[in-house]
């Protein structure tokens, strides 16, 4: 589809006519001083040798070639190119918390009893799928911390590399604070609008050499907001020991330190309900799309003029003017 | 503050003066006047015709010259900020881990590329009989550099030579990401898979396939990078690579800011043209 930006410049295109008539001819002039008898003899071989009618007319014809061509540059026609995608401005890291508690099997998905990481792996990687524009990375953590996907837009990938991470990868406890030192490094190595980190975990820090709360503030200084999701139901046969305290305070205090909010989800339902309003708390723009690449065609019309300027550059050396 | 799209049609009017200096040597007149006059009068004619001639339309034509040149030539004035589109440009480096050999020095032309040209979305492939993605397309330099530095051949489950499934995860990684200039570049090296042809994976020229070999393997390569339509370039030669990246990033980027926004002064340029252009309708004689 051709849209034109200026098509009032098409009312240009019968100027020439106009010209022709208004404008006042050149007057006669005699090329060559000769007697009548030979410039009748010159004058019949010249319309011998050019043509009667159609070669003097080339000039004319070449001329109004190029006054379309430059009357469409400046109606500049543009189509519509491939699809751009804006972004957001903003960088999101997920992180995820890998430690052994995570393997209790009290939490159910579709009708299904699984272990709590199973339940994430499925709500998070619908909630990666969905953050199209924003740059998404992801960090899983236990006594270690890895960045298993630097920042990107492909969040396709982000969910693939989801799906390759399992419960113990890094380590059995659980180290909040390393993990929110993490994720300050990797956001603040790229500009961005809004640097915002959700982290999940099913309970408070109990390894690392970084307290949460210091780890908070030190993420307040960098602009970065953190969201934190106490999941899992508290009290897990087996798993006591790091899931005893029932008010995540840990990632309460996390979260209201750096301007973000907390969430409890017990269940896989409220889990869900978490990431929803996850989402209309940092709401994508993928909805806005609808932008496309603009192919202008004024440089193809401004060489068609150019080659018909050249044409009459040359012409005027053989025929003189129209 | 101005820049140009394409400077070089500033050269333009270099060619109306080509043109007007051939026509000099040999002016046409009308018919065949030398068979008329006598031949001792030839020159003196043709001089005092040249004279009678109005010098008018040949400067017409000069300042048309002139004028089409720079309107070609896309002069903007003012900084037009680039919008932000994730989709833009991105490159993805494909190495090939199924030889033994020199693999650690085709993961340091890697680094060096990416080192050269920091604020370039980058992806990392590993291939040797299958392809696996290493980095996803990030800015993240020292995450890029992390995964690099650990990238031997131990890491791949199995062994393999399988070039082409190395490009055509590539091509899927830019698809995926609708990715507007791209690059793919190929580091490989010693033999080439298959003998010297390779079964071609479906791409177009917009993938824009490189392959960078040590100097050494490049005639051997020749085969595969006509069937890939890839040019061969010796690791130490890499300028090529990146100036046609950065003429794709500078073409994409320029389709995304809509004519409307642009300040160009090319709509100005062919409207001082067209006053202009109409003086070659003059009529030549009142009829």
């Amino acid at each position: 589809m051709v849209e034109l930006i200026r098509p009032w410049a098409l009312f240009l295109l019968p100027l020439p006519l106009l010209a022709w008539q208004i404008l006042p001819a050149h007057p006669p002039r005699a090329a060559l001083l000769v007697p009548d008898r030979l410039a009748g003899f010159l004058h019949a071989m010249s319309r011998a040798k050019l043509g009667a009618g159609a070669a003097r007319r080339l000039p004319l014809a070449v001329a109004a070639l190029g006054w379309l061509a430059l009357v469409l540059a400046l109606a500049a026609p543009v189509t519509k190119g491939d699809p751009l995608h804006e972004a957001t401005g903003r960088d999101l890291l997920l992180a995820l918390d890998l430690s052994a508690s995570m393997e209790a099997r009290d939490v159910e998905l579709d009708g299904r009893r699984v272990d709590r990481f199973t339940a994430i792996k499925a709500l998070a990687g619908a909630f990666i799928r969905g953050r199209e524009g924003d740059r998404v990375g992801l960090i899983v953590f236990g006594e270690e911390t890895y960045l298993v996907a630097p920042l990107t837009y492909d969040v396709q990938a982000v969910e693939g590399f989801l799906d390759e991470v399992t419960i113990g990868m890094p380590g059995r406890k659980t180290a909040i604070g390393n993990a929110i030192g993490l994720a300050i490094r990797t956001l603040e190595a790229q500009p961005a609008s809004s640097r915002v980190l959700i982290l999940l975990s099913d309970g408070d820090s109990n390894a690392g050499s970084l307290g949460p709360k210091t780890a908070a503030e030190f993420a307040t200084e960098h602009h970065v907001t953190i969201h934190t999701i106490g999941f899992g139901k508290v009290s897990t046969e087996g798993y006591a020991s790091e899931t005893a305290s029932d008010d995540y305070a840990g990632l309460k205090d996390v979260a209201e330190i750096t301007g973000g909010r907390h969430f409890l989800a017990r269940t896989t339902d409220a889990l869900r309900s978490v990431y929803a309003e996850l989402d209309l708390l940092e709401p994508t723009e993928a909805s806005a799309g609808g932008r496309y690449a603009e192919r202008d065609w004024v440089t193809e019309l401004l060489v068609v003029a150019l080659l018909a300027l050249a044409a009459l550059t040359v012409l005027d050396r053989r025929f003189g003017r129209i | 503050m101005s820049s140009t799209g394409s400077p070089l049609w500033f050269l333009a009017p270099l060619l109306a003066f080509a043109v007007i200096a051939i026509g000099r040597c040999e002016l046409h007149l009308p018919g065949a006047w030398r068979r008329a006059i006598q031949r001792d009068l030839q020159t003196f004619l043709a001089t005092t015709v040249e004279e009678v001639r109005s010098p008018y339309r040949r400067i017409v034509l000069l300042v048309l010259w002139l004028i089409l040149g720079a309107a070609l030539a896309r002069v903007s004035l003012g900084h037009v900020d680039m919008p932000q589109m994730r989709n833009l440009d991105a490159r993805v480096i494909v190495i090939d881990l199924g030889l033994p050999d020199a693999v650690a020095d085709r993961v340091a032309a890697a680094r060096y590329l990416i080192e050269s040209t920091e604020d370039v979305p980058t992806a990392v492939v590993a291939v040797t009989e299958r392809a696996f993605d290493v980095v996803p397309i990030t800015r993240d330099q020292a995450h890029l550099d992390r995964y690099l530095q650990v990238l031997t051949r131990d890491i791949m489950p199995i062994e393999g030579h399988a070039l082409a499934t190395g490009i055509e995860r590539a091509i899927a990684i830019l698809d995926r990401g609708e990715i507007q200039a791209r690059q793919i570049a190929v580091f490989t090296g010693g033999a080439p898979p298959g003998g010297d042809r390779l079964q071609a994976p479906e791409q177009d020229a917009d993938d824009n396939v490189w392959l960078v070999l040590p100097d050494a393997d490049k005639a051997a390569w020749q085969g595969v990078a006509e069937d890939l339509g890839a040019p061969v370039i010796g690791d130490g030669e890499s300028q090529a690579m990146l100036d046609d990246f950065e003429q794709r990033r500078r073409a994409a980027a320029a389709k995304a800011v809509p004519i409307r926004e642009r300040q160009d002064i090319t709509p100005w340029l062919i409207g001082l043209t067209l006053p202009i252009w109409l003086l070659l309708f003059f009529r030549r004689r009142a009829e």
